[in-house]
C-alpha cells in the first residue's frame, strides 16, 4: 500500500511539476513576445514560416471542414428547434454553437493534427543531432529562438483559422437557411439574427479559446521536443506525448473558459 | 550584467580535469593562461578528442575538477544570460564530425549570419554588409546559399571561418581543425585574418591533428600542447 501511495504521489508531483514548467514557459514566452527587442530578424522569419506552415497551408482544409460543420450545425439546430416549436431562436443558437464552441475547438484540433507532430519532431531532431547544442555554443537563447516564435505562431494560426472557420461556417449555415426554411426567403433574416445575438463575451470567448490553447500547444510541443535526450528512437514517443498533452490542454482550457462564461 | 574584466587573461584553465571518458580528451589536471593576442596550439592524435577541449573552453562542458575562467570569471559562476552573452564574444570553427556545425533547416549564409542578429543594436543590413565584407577578405566572392547538406565540405569550412570571425568584440577564437578539406593555398587569407585579430587582442585556441597542420610557421603560437597517454603536455 505505501508503495502504491508513493507511486501515486510521485506521479502527482511529476504532473504538477510539468504543469508548473509549462505555465512558466507560457508566462516567459508572453513576456518576451511583447518586447520589441525579442523580434530580431531570424525570429520574425521563423514566426512567418510558422504561420505559413501551420496556418496558411491549413486554410483549404479548414474551409472544407467549416463548410460541412456549418451546414450540419444549421440542420441540427433547425430540425430540433422546429420540433420544439422554437425556430425564432435559430440564429442565436447557431451563433452560440459556432462562436463559443465549434470554431475554436475544431480549429485547435486541425492545428494539432497539422502541426504538433511537425514542431515536436523538428525540435527533437535538432536536439538529437546536436543542433540545439550548436545554438547554445553560439550564445543563442534556445527558448527565445526555438520556442517563442512557435508558441506565438501557433496562437496566431489558431485565432486566424478560427475567424476563417467562423466566416465560412456562417455562410454555410446561411445557405442551409435558404435551402430549408421553406418560405423562399434570402439569407438576410438569418444573418441579422445571428449577428444580433453575438455579444462581446462571445468574441472574448472565441479569442480566449483560440489563443490560449495555441500558446499551450506551442509550449507543450517545444517542451516535449527539447526534452528528448539521446537517440532518435525517443522522437516518436515525444511526438505522441506532445499530441496527447496538446489535446488535453485544449479540452481543459475549453472547459475552463466555458465554465467561466456560463457561471 | 557585470562588464567583463578585460585586464584579466582571456582564458584560464586552473588544474582542470575533463569529465570525459576514455574516448574523450583527458585534460588531466592541466593549467593554461591565455592572454589577449596569445595563440595556444593543441595537437590531438585522434580527431574524436578535439571537441572536448573546445567545449571546456567555451563553458559547454563543465570540468570534473578545477576551474575554467573566461575574462576573469568562471563559467560555472555566471548566470545563463551572462553565459550566452560571453559566448557571443567567442568565434568558433566547429570540428567536422564533432557534432552539428550547421542548422539543417537554414541555408549556409543564414547560418553564418544567425548569431550576429542576436548582438544588441545591429540591423539586418549591417549584419549582411559585415558578413559579405568578411567573406571577401577571406577570398570568397559570396557565401554558399544552399542548404548545408548540399554544400561541399570545403565551402562549409570556409563559411565557418566567416562565422567565427564575425563577432564584435571578438575576445576568443576556438578553431577546431579549421583547415579541414580546404586546399593549403586557400587557408592563407584565414591565417592573415587570425593574426590580424590577435593584434587587436583576440586570444586563439587552435586545435588540430599533427599531420593536418602545414602552416605552423605562420601561426607563431604562444604555447603548444600535445596529447600523451598521461594527459596534455605543454611546451612554451
Amino acid at each position: 500500500m505505501p508503495h502504491l501511495l508513493g507511486k501515486i504521489g510521485n506521479g502527482c508531483i511529476a504532473k504538477a511539476r510539468s504543469i508548473f514548467y509549462l505555465s512558466t514557459m507560457l508566462c516567459a514566452g508572453l513576456t518576451l513576445s511583447v518586447k520589441p527587442s525579442t523580434w530580431v530578424f531570424p525570429l520574425r522569419n521563423r514566426l512567418a514560416r510558422q504561420i505559413l506552415f501551420a496556418g496558411v497551408q491549413a486554410v483549404p482544409f479548414t474551409i472544407m471542414v467549416a463548410a460541412l460543420a456549418g451546414g450540419m450545425v444549421y440542420l441540427q439546430c433547425f430540425f430540433w428547434l422546429q420540433y420544439t416549436d422554437k425556430v425564432e431562436f435559430l440564429g442565436r443558437m447557431v451563433a452560440a454553437l459556432l462562436f463559443r464552441e465549434l470554431a475554436p475547438f475544431l480549429v485547435t484540433f486541425i492545428v494539432i493534427g497539422a502541426s504538433a507532430s511537425a514542431v515536436t519532431t523538428e525540435l527533437a531532431t535538432m536536439k538529437t543531432t546536436g543542433e540545439v547544442t550548436l545554438l547554445e555554443a553560439q550564445g543563442i537563447d534556445i527558448f527565445n529562438f526555438l520556442a517563442v516564435p512557435r508558441m506565438i505562431g501557433l496562437a496566431v494560426c489558431v485565432l486566424g483559422l478560427s475567424c476563417i472557420f467562423l466566416f465560412v461556417s456562417i455562410i454555410a449555415s446561411a445557405l442551409g437557411f435558404i435551402l430549408f426554411n421553406g418560405e423562399g426567403q434570402g439569407p438576410q433574416p438569418f444573418l441579422i439574427s445571428v449577428f444580433d445575438s453575438v455579444r462581446i463575451s462571445d468574441w472574448i470567448t472565441l479569442i480566449t479559446k483560440s489563443v490560449i490553447p495555441g500558446l499551450f500547444m506551442g509550449a507543450i510541443c517545444s517542451y516535449e521536443g527539447l526534452k528528448v535526450e539521446g537517440t532518435s528512437t525517443e522522437v516518436p514517443q515525444a511526438v505522441s506525448r506532445a499530441i496527447l498533452r496538446s489535446i488535453s490542454a485544449t479540452v481543459l482550457v475549453s472547459t475552463a473558459v466555458m465554465l467561466i462564461t456560463y457561471l | 550584467m557585470a562588464s567583463p574584466d578585460i585586464t584579466a587573461p582571456t582564458l584560464q584553465f586552473e588544474d582542470v580535469r575533463s569529465p570525459g571518458n576514455q574516448d574523450q580528451v583527458d585534460a588531466g589536471g592541466f593549467s593554461l593562461n591565455l592572454n589577449p593576442g596569445d595563440l595556444a596550439l593543441f595537437f590531438f592524435e585522434s580527431k574524436y578528442r578535439i571537441p572536448e577541449i573546445a567545449n571546456l573552453a567555451t563553458g559547454m562542458t563543465q570540468a570534473s575538477r578545477g576551474d575554467i575562467q573566461f575574462l576573469g570569471k568562471s563559467w560555472s559562476g555566471r548566470n545563463p544570460q551572462e553565459v550566452l552573452a560571453s559566448r557571443r564574444e567567442i568565434g568558433r570553427v566547429f570540428a567536422p564530425r564533432g557534432g552539428a556545425a550547421w542548422l539543417q533547416n537554414l541555408d549556409v549564409d543564414e547560418n553564418v549570419m544567425l548569431p550576429q542578429f542576436f548582438q544588441p543594436g545591429v540591423t539586418k543590413k549591417e549584419v549582411q554588409a559585415q558578413t559579405m565584407e568578411m567573406a571577401r577578405r577571406l577570398g570568397m566572392d559570396h557565401l554558399p546559399s544552399g542548404r548545408p547538406s548540399r554544400t561541399s565540405t570545403a565551402d562549409l569550412t570556409r563559411a565557418q571561418w566567416v562565422r567565427a570571425l564575425l563577432p564584435r568584440p571578438l575576445r576568443l577564437l576556438v578553431l577546431e581543425r579549421p583547415g579541414y578539406s580546404v586546399p593549403p593555398q586557400q587557408i592563407e587569407p584565414f591565417i592573415e585574418q587570425v593574426n590580424l585579430r590577435r593584434g587587436e587582442g583576440t586570444a586563439v585556441l587552435w586545435i588540430d591533428l599533427p599531420n593536418e597542420i602545414n602552416h605552423r610557421s605562420r601561426l607563431l603560437p604562444t604555447c603548444e600542447f600535445e596529447t600523451l597517454p598521461e594527459g596534455l603536455k605543454g611546451s612554451f
